[in-house]
């Protein structure tokens, strides 16, 4: 490996750090406003919130599966480090929008198998809500992400000149970005961590896994908003900031959105974003196949 | 002597204590005091909290189920018992390392309850033996799952036999007290909460004032509104009524509802709809009937109410929104009638979950009532409007238990 890959990779592993502290005080702050103020040290908290699963045992409860609910964190936080890393520097090989998709769906599979492996009947309800959402948004996404490889005329992540696509598929860039928020773990759906499901999928997750996993979703989110910001907004050199504006952003919008049930966001996400996905994907292909187009 | 580096970063580490809470005889009080505390923060479930609240009197036979769960929490995690303010023996069989009195809770710093977690994590311990029993099993046409009875927002004490089908609750099969059957005479009035207080003594031949009777109905319903926003996922909201509870002010009570209202509606309409005919059938009371429209309100009977010029608050959907309205405007009609009734005397007990009465020398709780509700509505709900439909019928399985 030679010396600039590893200063590369030295920069993005500090980046996403840097990334995942960020959103993880945003988080703090926001969560503090509406419970009715900042307190003091809340900047801190999520130091002390990874100090604390550092001292916290890994318990498995009677009756899970030991092994996946051991690897299931381990297993996201790869799948966050190579979506942001893919979106971060996106390379020139062909397909890696492709890899994109893979690594989303890959993420909404873990979410069922660690609520599966759980042995509690809360998690196993997570885990339903996990495959609901998947196949809820799984089309949406994918749609998208055939809009951004008509107008590149390329399936590659690095293609993207000129204007920013969000100008001409807006639909595109809304579908992409709650879609893959949505699979992240965030946005605006009561998901497979509910509250009402006391923990969810995450029953089963104490000590250092769950330290893992909560860093994996904060990572997927900025990975989501880096990909929007590099596929929609022809970022480019301001790539890092746009991701973590946008990452920002998205993080403000799950906590000011009003949360809606499974089966609400299901029927909206058949009837509304799949459209819509739809009618983005018709217009790249009439936008790529007009005058001047090829 | 000073601390180790190790003992301050688990000092740091532990500064915001997760706490689960298990309610007894009069713990939900308890309870929402600590909630008051700076740094005690609400856990969902018992296995990755720091702090095991046991509040109120705890019957001995949850002892063993206590045990099973305090096992398979993660370590360190120790165990607070708020003790009630009457005389009553501590919670048998259990690890207890911190018992505060009712007095002392409000002086309860998370930093001192931190350090007990210090002490016990440098002690040998042996190793989780993982007993829980997993909470569902397989079964044709659905899976089955028992909620409760520690469900977090949820009335403690409350088990419920469900049988599901993805999020689909299919049919609850069995609803379980976990309170021990008690008789009402001998039984300390203090045990079923303040909310109870006043109207008890009132059904037992004491005297109370409407003043009294009133502070109480606005006590409970915000102790209710607080948990059903918990449950809602309005914290912050919840948070901010809290404090009313014992500091009446309208204004802010406004300036909350205000705010959470256009979403909760929401979320609310449409749920549980109860009609006024199931209410006469099951002989329902208090805020669950009067949301149904049916004008059931012992309060119409008594002279001194009527010449404050009463009258009982009515919503005719019979949904969990309807209660929740209904609960409000009791809310501050409570206010106006404590501000205009001092001291006047009292003569029904019309408790803020419906009147407590004798029937056939038997005492009869609302909870009571209510409690066939469950095994008929709750099939056919989606899981979320379940939960909210339980939360928003105010069940009380401590007056239940009482005979």
């Amino acid at each position: 490996m030679s010396g600039a890959a590893i200063g590369d990779a030295a920069r993005l592993w500090l980046y996403a750090l840097s990334g995942i502290w960020l959103l993880a005080v945003l988080d703090q702050i926001l969560a503090a406003r509406a419970a009715g103020g900042m307190e003091a040290g809340t900047l801190g908290r999520p130091w002390r919130a990874a100090l604390r699963a550092l001292f916290k045992e890994r318990r498995r409860l009677r009756g899970s599966d030991g092994l996946l609910c051991r690897f299931c964190p381990t297993l996201l936080l790869v799948l966050a480090a190579a979506l942001t890393a893919l979106a971060a520097d996106p390379p020139a090989a062909p397909g890696s929008l492709v890899a994109v998709a893979g690594l989303y769906v890959l993420v909404g599979v873990l979410d069922f198998a660690l609520g599966w492996a759980a042995g509690s009947g809360y998690a196993l309800l997570g885990a339903g809500r996990a495959l609901a959402l998947l196949l809820a948004v799984l089309a949406p996404l994918l749609l998208a992400l055939g809009g951004v490889s008509v107008a590149n005329a390329e399936l590659g992540l690095a293609g993207q000149t000129g204007h920013p696509l969000a100008l001409t598929q807006p639909l595109g860039a809304v579908c992409f970005t709650l879609s893959a928020m949505i699979l992240s773990g965030w946005g605006p759906v009561r998901g497979p961590r509910g509250t009402d499901l006391a923990g969810g999928i995450e029953l089963a997750l104490t000590g250092v896994p769950l330290l893992i996993w909560r860093l994996a979703r904060y990572l997927l989110l900025l990975a989501t908003a880096l990909l929007t910001a590099g596929l929609y907004f022809a970022a480019g050199p301001w790539l890092p900031a746009g991701g973590l504006l946008g990452a920002a952003l998205l993080l403000a919008l799950s906590h000011r959105l009003p949360l809606l049930e499974p089966r609400a966001f299901l029927s909206r996400a058949w009837l509304v974003l799949l459209p819509l996905a739809v009618i983005n994907l018709g217009w790249a292909l009439l936008l790529g196949a007009g005058p001047g187009a090829g | 002597m000073g601390m180790t580096p190790r003992q301050r970063l688990f000092r740091s580490a532990f500064s915001q204590l997760r706490v689960f809470p298990v309610l007894g005889w009069g713990g939900r009080e308890l309870w929402q005091r600590l909630l008051g505390v700076a740094g005690i923060n609400p856990c969902q479930s018992p296995d990755d909290c720091d702090l095991f609240v046991l509040a109120g009197e705890i019957p001995s036979q949850w002892s063993r189920r206590l045990s099973t769960l305090l096992e398979s929490a993660a370590q360190p995690c120790s165990v607070l018992w708020l003790r009630p303010a009457w005389q009553c023996e501590s919670p048998a069989g259990l690890p207890i390392k911190h018992t505060v009195s009712p007095s002392r809770i409000e002086a309860l710093r998370a930093a001192t309850l931190a350090d007990e977690l210090l002490e016990h994590d440098d002690e040998e311990r042996p190793r989780p033996q993982f007993e829980r029993a997993p909470t569902e099993a397989p079964v044709t046409g659905g899976t089955s799952l028992v909620l409760g009875p520690h469900f977090p927002y949820l009335p403690s004490g409350l088990q419920l036999e469900l049988r599901l089908d993805g999020e689909r609750v299919l049919s609850c099969e069995g609803v379980h007290n976990a309170f021990p059957l008690t008789p009402l005479v001998g039984a300390d009035p203090v045990k079923i909460g303040p909310g109870n207080l006043p109207a008890l003594k009132i059904l037992l031949g004491q005297k109370s004032s409407i003043s009294a009777l009133e502070s109480a109905r606005w006590y409970s319903h915000l102790s209710w509104m607080a948990d059903f926003l918990m449950l809602a996922g309005f914290a912050g909201a919840a948070s901010q009524l809290r404090p009313l509870r014992r500091l009446p002010d309208r204004m802010a009570f406004r300036r909350i509802l205000t705010r959470v209202e256009p979403r909760l509606k929401a979320m609310c309409r449409g749920v549980g709809r109860i009609s006024p005919g199931t209410v006469q059938r099951l002989d329902l009371r208090g805020p669950v009937a009067r949301a149904s429209g049916v004008a059931v309100d012992s309060r119409q009977e008594d002279s001194a109410y009527r010449s404050l010029g009463f009258e009982p608050v009515l919503e005719s959907d019979g949904d969990a929104w309807a209660r929740w309205s209904v609960r409000a405007r009791e809310c501050l009609q409570s206010l106006d009638l404590i501000a205009r009734a001092r001291q006047c005397p009292a003569s029904v007990p019309e408790a803020p979950r419906g009147a407590f009465r004798h029937q056939s020398s038997v005492f009869v709780a609302p909870t009571t009532a209510l409690y066939p509700l469950l095994e008929t509505r709750l099939g056919g709900n989606e899981w979320s409007a379940a939960l909210l439909f339980i939360a928003s019928l105010d069940l009380c399985p401590q007056e239940a238990a009482l005979q």
